[in-house]
């Protein structure tokens, strides 16, 4: 299974030949492990992707033309946006991130993925489990909760699911062979344990056995916001954290920033939530302090993006070849334009206007698209060669999906930003109705914004489809690979 | 481990790994030769800078958390009840008399006197540049809000044969005080009567108590009274 071939190897630095040669061995060993769990994982998390961009096209087409299939109640806006949601955040985003975090644990554990059925098992429950929430959600069936709409007969199947992923990675930790733990190992242990909590906790707190008026809503905006901050975050900074010292060559810029940038998320992050309520019927200092918590963000994100900036310093041109660089160091600085653009919202000052308006979905959108899902993307670019052993097929794909996605996402937040803050204004401003048939109105102000954003979701789906067919592509030659192989090995037998 | 391989500088041109291959792809090769081995961290101390940030950065924090939270108190819904003395009168902050009436009228008496005081012709009465609430004294106005009144009922020349609904088992003495001199003081309409106080229709509640068993009052009734309230 060893890759690396000895004539080039020798030819650099004959000395420690046999030393790098036995290294990638392991690491050719560990890949091959993970191939079957992480193809399944990976097919999955794009099949969801697809479904949610055509679900995400679909609402947002609804938002300014309202008639468009209004007359099936299976996608109406109100059933079609929830679809869109769950289908990305728990189709596409989690298996995405579950697969990356079993390829990452193996690799920083120096441990081949062990009990692999384990994997296998929970990725169709978990798939089972998401495609019944979906088709629930379409037929009507929501518990119209945001971000657990999955009715309450599904989650269970998710959370079986979770919990054989979260005993496998616990596990592999157990029986790691390398001693010392890197950066992203913390943050991947960390997102392991925290994911089952907060689900868990919003589940009995609003669905199972609801806990009485107001203290929903703070529940229901502590999850919503901390299923990014304490789930997607941290797998998408141990990618970060991985990827990009991995493909330079390059240790972490310093290890002390590390520490302090790991801490202070796990700090501060699970008080926020309540800063989305600021003006609503709850105690004054559980907003404060959630505002508070939100501000002292700034802490792990000042160092998280001083770590990574400061690794890739001197090496920006690095970007121009590599495609994983590319998309790491796009999510990598999202990361932290959307945190600062966070604790900006979160001031009550600023949150008075741009609450409620569309500027909270462009910035939920920065940071699921703009950072998560662009480093997920990078991951797998990197990933899959390695455990199926083949080329991607065709760079051109990959620049079309790279410039889509990534002009697409632009043209997503930043218009929809001043689209929000404008109708924020126009909504505190008693002289500006909300609907006029002649007058300027709340919602006439809007409409262009919402246009722009369903062509650059246009964008992002055609995105979707060249990584899409890249996938398919790649996973069709390593098929064709291997029937090649084992014909060769039947004529030398003959 | 952790010390990374170094690797040989790598410009585009002569890196191995690019030869041969699609330009921008070079780290999505499968065998790759020069795969780097797993990343590592280097060691390095935290710049004075970021420890002056972060210092400023918590004293910011417990500052704001005691100015803005509201002494951790959990009826206190309002930031800027500074402390824990202040969320207390805070808390007992009287609403604004106006305000309070201006609520109560549209909540209350807007629906027949209609929200422009004027009434609904042969139905309702109307309030604006009414007689009975332009009085001198409020005895009798407050009075009809109590109990109501039974008409035929004249007012500003016509004639209004209808019947109220009192207010003296849902409204308290502060809300009847508002209204009435939301009413009476209600320049928008031409009403520049005097204001009432809640002690005036304390006293005249518990004067009427007996009354309002009885029913609405008559205007035969309201007529014989006093304009002003004779001190007890």
């Amino acid at each position: 299974m060893n890759a690396a071939s000895p004539s080039i190897l020798a030819a650099l630095s004959p000395s420690d030949n046999e030393e790098l040669a036995q290294r990638r061995a392991v690491l050719a060993e560990i890949d091959a492990s993970c191939r079957g769990p992480l193809l399944f994982l990976f097919s999955g998390s794009i099949i969801w992707l697809l479904v949610g961009t055509v679900f995400a096209l679909l609402a947002s087409l609804k938002l300014h033309n309202p008639e468009y299939l209004a007359n099936y109640s299976w996608l109406t806006f109100g059933r079609v946006r929830p679809a869109h949601l769950n289908a990305v955040i728990y189709g596409f985003a989690s298996e995405a991130a579950i697969g990356v975090t079993l390829w990452l644990m193996c690799r920083l554990c120096r441990t081949p993925l062990l009990f692999g059925w384990i994997i296998n098992a929970a990725g169709v429950f978990w798939n089972l489990g998401v495609t019944i929430g979906v088709v629930a959600i379409l037929a009507g069936d929501s518990t119209g909760i945001e971000w657990l709409e999955i009715p309450p007969y599904a989650t269970p199947i998710l959370f079986v699911s979770y919990a054989l992923i979260a005993v496998w990675g616990v596990i592999t930790f157990r029986f790691r062979r390398e001693k010392h733990l890197y950066v992203s190992q913390w943050y991947l242990l960390a997102a392991l344990f925290w994911f089952p909590w907060i689900y868990s906790a919003a589940q009995i707190l609003l669905v199972l056995d609801p806990v009485r008026g107001t203290v929903q809503a703070a529940v229901n905006w502590w999850f919503a916001h901390n299923v990014l901050g304490l789930w997607f975050t941290p797998i998408g900074l141990a990618s970060i954290y991985y990827f990009i010292p991995k493909v330079l060559g390059k240790p972490v810029y310093n290890y002390s920033l590390s520490v302090l940038g790991f801490w202070s998320l796990a700090l501060f992050y699970n008080w926020n939530g309540m800063h989305h309520l600021v003006g609503g019927p709850m105690p004054a200092w559980l907003i404060t302090v959630s505002i508070v918590a939100s501000v002292m963000m700034t802490i792990p994100v000042i160092t998280v993006g001083i770590n990574h900036h400061l690794t890739m310093w001197g090496s920006f041109r690095e970007l121009k070849t590599s495609p994983v660089l590319r998309f790491m160091v796009f999510g990598g600085m999202s990361y932290t334009l959307t945190s600062l653009h966070g604790i900006a919202l979160a001031l009550r000052s600023v949150s008075e206007v741009t609450h409620f308006t569309h500027s909270t979905i462009a910035h939920s959108h920065q940071g699921m698209y703009a950072f998560f899902t662009m480093v997920m993307f990078g991951a797998i670019y990197y990933i899959m060669p390695r455990v199926l052993q083949v080329d991607w097929p065709s760079a051109r794909l990959i620049r079309v999906h790279f410039w889509a996605v990534a002009i697409g996402i632009l043209l997503y937040v930043f218009p929809l930003i001043v689209g929000g803050t404008l109708e924020g204004m126009a909504m505190t401003n008693p002289d500006v109705p909300f609907v006029d048939a002649v007058k300027p109105s709340v919602v006439s102000l809007t409409l262009p914004y919402l246009k722009t954003r369903s062509y650059s979701g246009m964008l992002i789906f055609l995105g979707h489809l060249a990584f899409a067919i890249s996938f398919g592509w790649i996973v069709l030659r390593w098929a064709q690979a291997g029937r090649l192989a084992r014909l060769k090995t039947s004529l030398a037998r003959v | 481990m952790n010390s990374p391989t170094s690797t040989p500088s790598s410009s585009p041109g002569n890196d191995p790994r690019s030869r041969g291959r699609p330009a921008g792809v070079k780290d999505l090769a499968a065998r790759d030769p020069l795969e780097h081995v797993e990343p590592g961290e280097s060691q390095r101390p935290i710049s004075l800078m970021l420890v002056i940030f972060l210092a400023t950065l918590f004293s910011w924090a417990g500052y704001y958390a005691h100015r803005y939270g509201g002494g951790y108190e959990p009826l206190i819904y309002n930031e800027n009840a500074y402390g824990l003395a202040a969320a207390k009168t805070n808390a007992a902050e009287k609403l604004d008399p106006y305000a309070l009436g201006q609520r109560v009228f549209g909540n209350t008496c807007a629906r027949c006197h209609q929200p422009d005081g004027l009434g609904l012709p042969g139905q309702y009465p109307p309030l604006a540049g009414s007689e009975w609430v332009l009085a001198p004294g409020p005895a009798r106005m407050i009075r009809i809000v109590l109990d109501a009144v039974q008409g035929p009922i004249p007012v500003k020349g016509a004639t209004f044969d209808n019947v109220m609904t009192p207010w003296r088992d849902t409204l308290n003495d502060e809300q009847i005080a508002a209204v009435i001199t939301f009413v009476r003081t209600q320049k928008e309409w031409g009403n520049t009567a005097s204001p009432v106080t809640p002690e005036e229709v304390a006293a005249i509640r518990a004067k009427t108590k007996a009354r309002s068993a009885a029913g609405p009052w008559t205007v035969a009734e309201l007529q014989a009274l006093p304009d002003q309230e004779p001190n007890p």
